[in-house]
């Protein structure tokens, strides 16, 4: 810290000796307008002990793609930003075309200290002893319940062991018809069709989309412990009748907030960026609300996604230095702190979550550390292809949900289709 | 036609002839400078690595021990065959030549704040970081070569180039079939002299990149000198050239050659580290050696200039006889000069890169695109989804006709001058002019099948609710629907322009004669708005084969490939696959389809094939 | 009898599609009049039950959206000018003039439209990046200056104009230019008008070109501004639906205004 305040002054002085020739960084984010906000108060201290930089920020969201059309159009030109948010699904296309810069060799020139760092986010952007981006936050997948419903059933809330069975168990005592007209208006859980968040499900059930290599999806995605899990996913909705029928799930229609805050869905799949959404009808007592691990079939091992983004710096920066001090700084505990008071993701470093822990009443984020506990790293974060395998996901359960194709039958083609994307035959 | 006009074209494309070999070779001294600026560039980045390779560090700071740095340094100067024109300052003071100017602290003070090389005068100046790579201690200057001018080759093909241009600008005015040929003689060789002064360029960026290899290997081998552990370790020792790959070889040519490497030219030099031991140090050759890179195109193009200037004058002095012609082609091409000259930067000019990209593989991050023939078409020919989604933009495509009927009469209706009409015509434009994001929104919210208002119509009039969006059996309609929602107040805008050209005294005449209204419209206002008909129909269908937007913010292609369509596939594959080449070469597939039915369109509406 | 009868059908189907048209825009407001709790319901309302007024101030105060309608208002007025003028020249030679390989440039100039535009945002950056007037106004405008569509929507409507009126002044000695700014342009007023207002329209909600032509909060244009309400997890479609709302005004009142100049006021007698 203490060299950093260095660092500081001399550039101070610097910039007092060459007044209007002002270094200008560029910061790309993929913030809406309040996650913008919040950076640009991260960055007020800076800025104030660095009178010779100015800082461009560049912010754009809307479900990330813009953010990276803009990135990756400044990066063709070869004129990127000086500092990017980098999230984990594109570490590995950015770090196996060397466009990112490995920041291990600098790491102690701008003051990081990596062993306060969450291994496992750290892992995400590390390759060998490389380090690509220093992590700024991450989420593990999780189940959100409603703890009025589960009250007034007199349901125990669940607890980190709870198995599938468990699971299947509750979402049926609180699916329920609540005004007698007989209909059902009151459901246990929703059935999620976006890849991201049904994948930990197939986990915890034992299986999974591609073999461990990551080359190949046949022999794993038609696996029988994953067509298992995916059918026993899917049959929320289709026979168990635990889950209302659910369409078109991009998020702009939202329907999965609104049937989890008006208390017609008990529990759902979910992650930390809900916190900030759900904290206003806490406070105004319309809303109490647990998280907790998703459960695991018996025999299985527990296991969730990590998801995680954060700060790296183009390989050709010209402003090295400038540049990995701003990644430093936007990472650093006092920015993690604020952020995690924010709400949208657990913050990277060990001591800004165990403070955000310590300092929470009700006992969700204590929840999300026990989960992350049991994550593992994206696919996305592991290998190349995973946009295009992420493109075709989907149409496995919209063939089982919308076609009503067996489980079995969709899982072979959905695996020869992958196959294909993956090379692994041609 | 008189001797004096005759005579002042003649002289006109003389001028033209000897500007445009001039400006070949302005070009040509321009390329030249370019790629010595960037050798100087190079070599001063790679010596600063370098001396932070060998240079040890002074003890407690990462700064280097001074004396050291300036053995280093020296011993550059007597390095055999190194040619490279050098400057290193620590700090601001010369360490080299100890009597040169230091540098101004004002200079170094920039350098130190931008962390780049730059050109400082004539000289380039490259950072010199500390060991760490973190702070900038030193510079690095290098001075570029001068500029070549002409080789011998250029000389020799100037001449003829000259001389058939003298001859083409002195057949001017004589028989139209002389000069003909003249030009046609004129233009050859002016095309030899324009790839003469490409070989000019080919050749100075060859040197430079040759020169820069050679040095580079100095370096790297007098690294290994220095410090013997190097040569195990080629990962330590490909920091001197970043952006290059060091590969470990087996053999010792000495001399640099070029060759494909995956798809991708290079340049390569065989770097020797230890007896028996080479490595290969590959890098792209210069930008003026490969055919694609443009310098044919500028040298060929600025060497034709004066073939074309000279048949311009012909033409010139031969339209004199017929002089309403040739006026109205000037002015016709006046009026067309400043959106040709746009549409050739912004739009042509990119479209040749979408063509060039498309028998190419480009990661958009990655600066090297590997040349891949028609492996891109072949996959498309083999990919199921892009005949999925061809098959549902032509289905898509089928909205235009129904909202050109339903804003054609609402153009008829409103074609009225009242407050209730002006009134009704903002309201059909609103939904044009409301921001996509909204109004995507809104409709997905209205389609919503449990609570959307639009079921709640359906049930209401006793029919069953529609899961809109959500099936893959009615989403592609939805969109359609939100389509025609949007398109309908332009398209009443633009019929309503074309009423404008409908005289009333026709329709009033018609009208005496007893024409009912149907008559009136189907045998005046049609054949007369047929010119703005074809528009609508020629853009609507074009956007609507190029619907993208409503596709990705109301369904994102699904459910099921419902709504994937082409415009939909490019976006995916070009920015979430990083597939650029494929992308621009199903560009070309939609370039291609569309072309053709543009093409035949204006067959719907009458029988002239034309656009009139 | 009939004539007043078939008055009154059309007037009631006008009435209604625009009652249809308009439905969606009257729930935009609704939203943006929403709290946050009232747009999450499950059913959501069609009104809320008390307006928030409020929610306009603090979504218009959240972003510098002064900067940006200013920016977009500079912008769209300078592309509609540089592309009427451009437009209009353009189409005048395609519809008025001869000369050799007139179609197949006319055709040339067409094929621009064929090549999606998310292909083209690629090189066309990397040409003003090249020029240096990335996050520029320069850079904003410079690649719309010419539209295609506008050539070709003046083109059509100049086919439609008599003769009549060019060959007596051309016999008069007319030049070309005079032709086309003393007799053409005056009677394709209502043609240059709906280019105007569709092409001033166009750059006020265009995205994908500001989004990536522009960096800083400085230069940024309305549209990309809406879209900033959009996180990648939440949205606040109260404050989206308000700037959303409030960026359609101003075009609402440009296009009921030159409503004045759509329809022609003189009226044009064709020949007798």
């Amino acid at each position: 810290m203490r060299r950093r305040v260095a660092a500081c002054l001399v550039l101070w002085g610097c910039g007092a000796a060459a007044e209007g020739d002002r270094v200008t960084l560029e910061l790309a984010n993929s913030a809406d307008y309040l996650a913008a906000r919040l950076e640009q108060r991260v960055l007020a201290p800076y800025l104030a002990v660095n009178p010779g930089v100015r800082i461009v920020q560049q912010n754009a969201a809307v479900y990330q793609a813009q953010y990276r059309e803009r990135l990756l159009t400044s990066m063709a030109a070869g004129a990127p930003p000086d500092v990017f948010l980098l999230d984990n699904s594109d570490v590995p296309a950015l770090v196996n075309r060397g466009v990112v810069l490995d920041l291990a060799p600098y790491l102690t020139r701008a003051g990081v200290d990596v062993g306060c760092l969450d291994q496992r986010v750290l892992a995400v952007f590390s390759r060998g002893n490389g380090v690509y981006a220093l992590p700024r936050g991450y989420t593990p997948i999780v189940v959100v319940y409603n703890k009025d419903l589960f009250d007034r059933a007199r349901i125990p809330y669940p607890t980190d062991d709870w198995t599938w069975d468990d699971f299947l168990r509750i979402a049926k005592q609180l699916t329920r018809d609540t005004d007698g007209d007989g209909t059902i208006d009151q459901w246990g859980t929703y059935v999620d069709r976006r890849p991201f968040l049904w994948i930990p499900w197939v986990w915890a059930g034992g299986g999974d989309v591609l073999c461990s290599d990551g080359r190949r999806a046949s022999g794993c995605l038609d696996a029988p412990a994953t067509i298992e899990a995916i059918r026993w996913y899917t049959a929320w909705m289709t026979t168990q009748g635990i889950a209302p029928r659910t369409h078109n799930q991009l998020p702009s229609v939202g329907d999965d907030f609104r049937l989890f805050n008006s208390g017609r869905v008990a529990m759902m799949t979910t992650g930390h960026f809900w916190v900030p959404r759900l904290r206003p009808y806490v406070a105004t007592g319309r809303l109490r609300v647990g998280f907790v691990v998703i459960p695991h079939r018996a025999g299985a091992r527990p296991v969730t996604v990590i998801y995680a983004s954060g700060y790296a710096v183009p390989a050709m920066a010209t402003r090295r230095k400038l540049s990995i001090e701003l990644a430093a700084y936007l990472t650093d505990s006092l920015a993690d702190a604020a952020r995690g008071e924010a709400g949208l993701e657990l913050p990277a470093m060990t001591t800004a979550t165990q403070a955000l822990v310590a300092g929470d009443t009700l006992g969700w984020e204590a929840a999300f550390v026990r989960a992350a506990a049991a994550g593992r790293v994206a696919w996305g974060a592991r290998i190349e292809r995973w946009r295009e395998v992420e493109a075709v996901l989907p149409d496995l359960l919209d063939r089982i949900a919308l076609a009503g194709a067996d489980a079995a039958a969709a899982a072979h083609a959905s695996a020869r289709a992958l196959d294909r994307v993956l090379g692994a035959t041609r | 036609m008189s001797a004096a006009t005759g005579g002042r074209w003649r002289s006109g494309a003389g001028i033209a002839v000897v500007a445009s070999s001039v400006l070949v070779l302005v070009a040509v001294r321009w390329a030249s400078d370019r790629a010595e600026h960037a050798l100087a560039r190079r070599v001063a980045g790679a010596t600063a690595r370098y001396l932070a390779l060998v240079a040890p560090p002074s003890r407690g700071s990462a700064d280097y021990d001074l004396p050291r740095l300036l053995i280093e340094t020296r011993a550059l100067d007597g390095l055999p065959g190194f040619a490279a024109q050098l400057e290193v300052y620590h700090g601001t003071a010369p360490l080299l030549h100890a009597t040169a100017r230091p540098l101004s602290p004002a200079q170094f003070d920039r350098l130190r704040r931008h962390a780049t090389a730059r050109s400082d005068g004539a000289a380039t100046l490259a950072p010199l970081f500390d060991r760490d790579g973190w702070d900038v201690v030193g510079v690095v200057a290098a001075w570029p070569a001068g500029a070549a001018w002409l080789s011998w080759r250029s000389a020799l093909a100037v001449l003829p180039s000259l001389a058939a241009g003298a001859l083409a600008a002195a057949t001017l005015g004589g028989a139209p079939g002389r000069s003909r040929r003249a030009i046609r003689w004129f233009a050859a060789a002016a095309t030899v002299f324009g790839l003469a002064a490409y070989g000019d360029i080919r050749a100075v960026t060859q040197d430079a990149t040759d020169r820069w290899l050679g040095d580079t290997r100095l370096l790297m081998q007098e690294a290994v000198v220095r410090l013997p552990e190097l040569r195990f370790s080629l990962a330590a020792l490909a920091p001197i050239a970043p952006g290059t790959e060091l590969l470990p070889a087996d053999s010792a040519a000495s001399a640099p050659w070029r060759g494909m490497v995956a798809g991708t030219a290079r340049a390569a030099v065989t770097v020797r580290l230890a007896p028996g031991r080479w490595a290969e140090l590959r890098t792209a050759p210069g930008e003026g050696e490969g055919w694609m890179a443009g310098w044919v195109a500028v040298a060929v193009c600025l060497a034709l200039l004066g073939p074309c200037a000279v048949a311009l004058a012909a033409w010139g002095e031969r339209g004199a006889a017929r002089p309403q012609r040739q006026r109205e082609t000037v002015a016709a091409w006046g009026f067309l000069a400043p959106s040709a000259l746009h549409l050739g930067v912004f739009s042509f000019a990119p479209m040749l890169f979408v063509l060039y990209l498309s028998v190419h593989r480009w990661t958009l991050v990655d600066p090297a695109r590997p040349f891949v023939g028609l492996a891109n078409l072949g996959r498309m020919v083999h990919d199921p989804l892009v005949w999925v989604s061809l098959r549902n933009t032509v289905l898509y495509a089928l909205y235009v006709p129904v909202s050109m009927i339903l804003s054609l009469g609402a153009a008829l209706a409103l074609n009225r001058q009242s407050w209730a009409v002006r009134v009704a015509r903002t309201i059909f434009f609103l939904p044009y002019i409301s921001s996509v994001v909204a109004i995507t929104l809104v409709w997905q919210w209205m389609y919503q099948p449990d609570i959307g208002v639009i079921n709640h119509l359906v049930s209401a009039l006793g029919l069953r609710p529609v899961d809109w969006l959500g099936s893959p059996r009615t989403a592609l309609v939805a969109v359609m629907i939100v389509s025609v929602w949007v398109q309908l107040g332009y398209q009443m805008t633009v019929f309503l322009a074309g009423l404008q050209g409908v005289p009333r005294a026709y329709l009033d005449a018609a009208r005496v004669d007893g024409a009912s209204a149907w008559q009136r419209f189907r045998r005046i206002t049609l054949p007369l708005l047929r010119p703005v008909t074809l528009f609508v129909l020629v853009t609507g269908v074009i956007g609507s084969f190029q619907v993208f937007t409503y596709i990705y913010l109301l369904t994102d292609g699904g459910p099921l490939h419902a709504t994937d369509v082409i415009a939909y596939r490019i976006y995916q594959t070009g920015w979430e696959f990083l597939q650029f080449g494929y992308a621009s070469a199903l560009s070309l597939l939609l370039f291609v389809v569309l072309f053709g039915v543009t093409r035949a369109q204006p067959m719907l509406l009458g029988k002239r094939a034309d656009y009139a | 009898m009939r004539r007043v009868g078939r008055r009154v059908l059309a007037g009631v189907l006008v009435a209604l599609l625009a009652a249809a048209t308009i439905a969606p825009f009257l729930y935009m407001i609704a939203t943006a009049l929403m709290d946050e709790f009232e747009v999450l319901r499950y059913p959501p309302p069609l009104l809320p039950a008390r307006p928030h007024p409020e929610n306009f101030a603090v979504a218009l105060t959240a972003l510098p959206f002064g900067r940006f309608f200013l920016n977009t208002a500079i912008v769209a007025a300078c592309v509609v000018v540089g592309q009427v003028a451009t437009s209009a020249m353009a189409a005048y030679a395609f519809a008025r003039l001869r000369f050799p390989g007139r179609d197949r440039v006319f055709f040339l100039y067409l094929s621009v439209l064929m090549v999606p535009v998310v292909v083209l945002l690629v090189p066309r950056f990397l040409i003003i990046n090249a020029l240096g007037w990335v996050d520029s106004y320069t850079g904003l405008i410079s690649t719309e200056l010419v539209s295609v569509w506008g050539i070709f929507l003046l083109r059509q409507c100049f086919l439609t104009i008599p003769r009549d009126l060019e060959d007596a002044a051309r016999l008069d000695g007319a030049g070309e230019w005079t032709v086309f700014w003393r007799v053409v342009l005056p009677l394709s007023k209502p043609a240059l008008a709906t280019l105007a207002v569709i092409a001033f329209a166009d750059q006020w909600k265009s995205f994908l070109w500001p989004l990536i032509a522009t960096r800083s909060a400085e230069m940024s244009m309305v549209e990309v501004g809406i879209a900033s309400f959009h996180g990648l997890y939440s949205t606040n479609w109260p404050y989206q639906m308000a700037v959303a709302v409030t960026a359609v005004v101003p075009l609402l009142v440009f296009y009921f205004v030159a409503q004045k100049y759509f329809i022609r006021g003189i009226e044009l007698t064709g020949p007798k």
